[in-house]
């Protein structure tokens, strides 16, 4: 007899294949109530946390996101995100009396890090358009970020192929933010920077099951782009090559091990010498060891190119997601990254998704563990960023939808930075930058 | 610094090639779209997540971006 | 803002029809249902089977003839949207269909058994999408003696042309009803639904259901009180393509769906495929209620 059945959210093949041809009448697709456009605000909540190994630098970060139509037409976005940082990051490398570079990774003072972003934007949905305009700006202790960006979709050829346009501005002022209980901190330095980014992209339905996509971008950063927390070691600037004399790194990692640089900071001492006006002690480590500033180009251009294919395994109920990105780079830092991704529906509104990736980039001219003298150009950072290294990922995604209303979402991520992951031979770079990172991920959608 | 428009404009003859006549294309009609619009098919569904993914390999990693504009910066170290 | 609730009740495609909604004042209300209502007769002048100088029936005289007719934009995409139902019902749903209807008369009152085997046999011959050709706005019969029917997708999709209307007036919160065939714009405006009671087809005046709608469309297919008693059997008055005969399995199916249209096509392949609707149903993942024959 009669029997009610509760739908579920997912739409299957025939109730997708049946709304798209309704949407395709006229009068039907102009302004759809309860069709694809979002009708509905939702609400998004999302919780991670990073970790390197050796507990050397850790994440958290909390986002409340919400997105709402508006009128008819549009939509609405806005974003806040808080993220924790703590722990440490390397500053320079001191050489073994082998002449090889080891870390000095400043983890005396406890660093604690508060990011806050907060992101708006309004998207408009036209016939075979949609167009958007978002503005956001985030503050640190040493940096605040000011950015705004447009982007444009238009829709060809009854929706197969769509031609994409983004641009975007970024504005910063970047310091360090000073604490005179760090050993080897610098006086405040103020600084500017600018990032510019256009993008172009193209995307085209190939077939029932294959959809791809073309983005071609260029990001242009000029202004003060060194790092003013990181130093580098220039063996001709010390007062002599300690090499083959004193093992620097090993003295370091002593006093280090030893908590002497901790105690120095705890105990106020640190602050004494960096506050007292007989004793440079920045100065004083430059002219004896010869630890100079992180100096790099005040400009730098890249072009990206991106290439995207999905397409549909019946069989399976899952679909293959494969992007390759590649970048080319004025500082030679250039890059390949592949990254696959295979979202697989389970039924009941689960879906799992397991997805590797893979990064490699060569170094930045100017980037090297440590330098013999100063380059004829001035330019060198030992920022392990800026090295040549390849990274492997190994991801897992699961979700599951309830009652239409509620998405859950746990992620997790293996991240395994390596010298010799680099793809065609190594550039500059050593094991000693080699490191893991773990991001574990929970999110929430619900939708009213 | 050319290569990367050079390889662009490669790949985006490779990929326009279909949509030329004479090529054995067969336009998709929307009712046939079903499989397309299947949620698999929606690469992140969770744009929080592929965000902060985005925002760490951008802080760990020399390039960033690429996917698409307007991600703002961070002085992460 | 006070919103007030208004109430149309009309008569249009063969059917009481009534639309309801929340406007905020009585000017708002007509000006809206006005503009509703006119879209309905013009919809309905353009496809009603019943009348004889309309769109449709100009080509269902080429359609007789066979040969090729150009067609309108809309026209293409009504046929296309029913093309869409042929491909996901395996040729079930199809709108040539109607020709059947001349050996299955079963609104008269002489109907008493079925017709013979050869009068089938004859209209299924001009019976089938596939004899059709639609190439842009070029629409090509390739058999003679053909006649398109648009009966199953209309009535259906004006509930939706007509809500999308009084949306585009700034309606938030209304219901297009159309002989049953429905369309919620949006809930009442403190977010209750439109509850949409469904008859007891065995005891008049009772209900078996409650369905509630917030932007969905909801479409009957089938009619309890209208089924057939052929020998033993129990026959719904769907016709199916294939056979010529009336499908047996289920009498009535009622589906929610994102739209009217797509509910109304979905509640009538669900009858086309008789005893397996239910499980068809149940694969589309859609809300529905079916009443065996």
């Amino acid at each position: 007899m009669a029997a009610i059945n509760k739908s579920s959210k997912d739409k299957t093949d025939a109730l997708s294949a049946l709304l798209t041809a309704a949407l395709a009448l006229p009068g039907i697709s102009a302004a759809a109530p309860g069709g694809y456009r979002a009708s509905e605000t939702l609400l998004n909540f999302h919780h991670a946390d990073y970790d390197e190994q050796g507990n050397r630098m850790s994440v958290t970060t909390d986002q409340a996101f919400i997105t709402t139509p508006v009128g008819r037409d549009f939509e609405g976005h806005f974003n806040a995100i808080q993220d924790v940082t703590s722990g440490a990051s390397p500053v320079v490398n001191f050489l073994d009396t082998q002449g090889n570079p080891h870390q000095f990774v400043e983890t005396g003072a406890s660093i604690k890090d508060r990011r806050e972003i907060y992101e708006t934007s309004l998207g408009y949905y036209g016939d075979n358009s949609y167009a958007s305009f978002g503005i956001g700006k985030s503050t640190e202790d040493d940096y605040i970020s000011n950015y705004g960006s447009v982007s444009y979709r238009l829709d060809l050829n009854q929706k197969q192929t769509s031609l994409l346009a983004g641009a975007g501005m970024t504005s910063d002022e970047v310091w360090n933010s000073y604490n005179p209980d760090v050993f080897l901190e610098e006086p405040s330095i103020y600084n500017r920077r600018k990032k510019r980014e256009l993008m172009v992209g193209i995307s085209q339905v190939l077939n029932q099951t294959t959809v791809v996509q073309l983005n071609v971008a260029n990001v242009r950063n000029s202004g003060s782009l060194s790092d003013p927390y990181k130093k580098v070691y220039v063996v001709d600037e010390g007062i002599i090559d300690f090499r083959g004399l004193i093992n620097v790194a090993g003295l370091f990692d002593f006093i280090v091990d030893a908590g002497l640089i901790e105690a120095l900071n705890r105990s106020g001492i640190t602050r004494l010498l960096n506050e007292s006006p007989l004793i440079d002690v920045v100065g004083l480590a430059s002219f004896i060891f010869g630890l100079e500033k992180d100096t790099r180009p005040d400009s730098r251009e890249q072009w990206l190119i991106l290439l995207r294919a999905s397409h549909y395994f019946e069989a399976t109920n899952s679909a293959l997601h494969v992007d390759y990105r590649y970048a080319d780079d004025s500082w030679d830092a250039n890059s390949h990254t592949l990254e696959l991704k295979w979202n697989v529906g389970l039924g009941a509104d689960w879906q799992i998704s397991p997805g590797v990736r893979y990064y490699s980039q060569s170094s930045a001219f100017f980037y090297d563990t440590f330098f013999e003298s100063i380059p004829e150009d001035g330019y060198m950072s030992v920022d392990y960023r800026l090295a040549g290294f390849g990274a492997i990922s190994k991801k897992l995604g699961v979700s599951k939808t309830f009652e239409r209303a509620y998405t859950f979402y746990v992620d997790f991520e293996q991240y395994e930075r390596r010298h010799s992951y680099e793809i065609g031979g190594e550039t500059k770079g050593d094991a000693i930058d080699d490191y893991d990172f773990k991001i574990l991920s929970f999110s929430v959608d619900y939708r009213f | 610094m050319n290569k990367g428009i050079a390889l662009g404009s490669l790949l985006s003859c490779t990929l326009l090639l279909p949509c030329l006549p004479g090529c054995a294309y067969e336009p998709v009609k929307a009712y046939q779209r079903g499989k397309l619009a299947n949620p698999v098919m929606v690469r992140d569904a969770n744009p929080a997540h592929s965000a902060f993914e985005q925002h760490v390999y951008s802080s760990k990693e020399s390039t960033a971006g690429g996917y698409s504009t307007g991600a703002g910066g961070c002085g992460c170290n | 803002m006070g919103l007030q609730l208004c109430q149309f009740s009309f008569k249009a495609m063969g059917s009481p029809c009534e639309i309801r909604l929340y406007a905020e004042d009585n000017a708002q209300a007509t000006a809206a249902i006005q503009l509703a209502v006119a879209a309905l007769q013009r919809l309905e002048n353009r496809y009603s089977r019943y009348l004889t100088d309309n769109e449709l029936h100009k080509i269902n005289a080429i359609a007789a003839r066979g040969g090729s007719v150009t067609i309108d934009d809309e026209f293409v995409a009504l046929l296309q949207y029913a093309d869409a139902c042929y491909q996901q019902s395996d040729g079930l749903f199809d709108i040539t269909s109607g020709l059947l209807r001349k050996a299955w008369n079963f609104a008269s009152p002489q109907f008493l058994s079925p017709p013979s085997q050869d009068t089938i046999d004859e209209l299924l011959e001009r019976v089938g999408w596939q004899h059709v050709v639609l190439q842009g706005n070029q629409l090509q019969f390739s058999r003679a003696g053909m006649e398109i029917d648009l009966g199953g997708i209309v009535k259906e999709y004006a509930a939706d042309y007509a809500a999308n209307l009084l949306w585009e007036q700034g309606i938030r919160h209304g219901l297009v009803n159309l002989g049953g065939d429905i369309k919620a714009m949006g809930p009442h405006p403190d977010g209750a639904p439109w509850e949409i009671k469904i008859r007891d087809p065995r005891t008049s005046g009772r209900h078996i259901a409650t369905l509630s709608l917030y932007q969905e469309g909801l479409a009957t297919s089938g009619d309890y009180e209208r089924c057939i008693r052929i020998g033993e059997k129990r026959y719904s008055h769907i016709l199916s393509p294939k056979t010529g005969w009336p499908v047996i399995g289920l009498a009535s199916v009622t589906v929610k769906a994102p739209q009217c249209v797509v509910a109304g096509s979905a509640a009538t392949i669900a009858m086309l495929k008789g005893d397996q609707g239910r499980h068809w149903l149940d694969t589309l993942k859609v809300e529905y209620l079916a009443v065996d024959a």
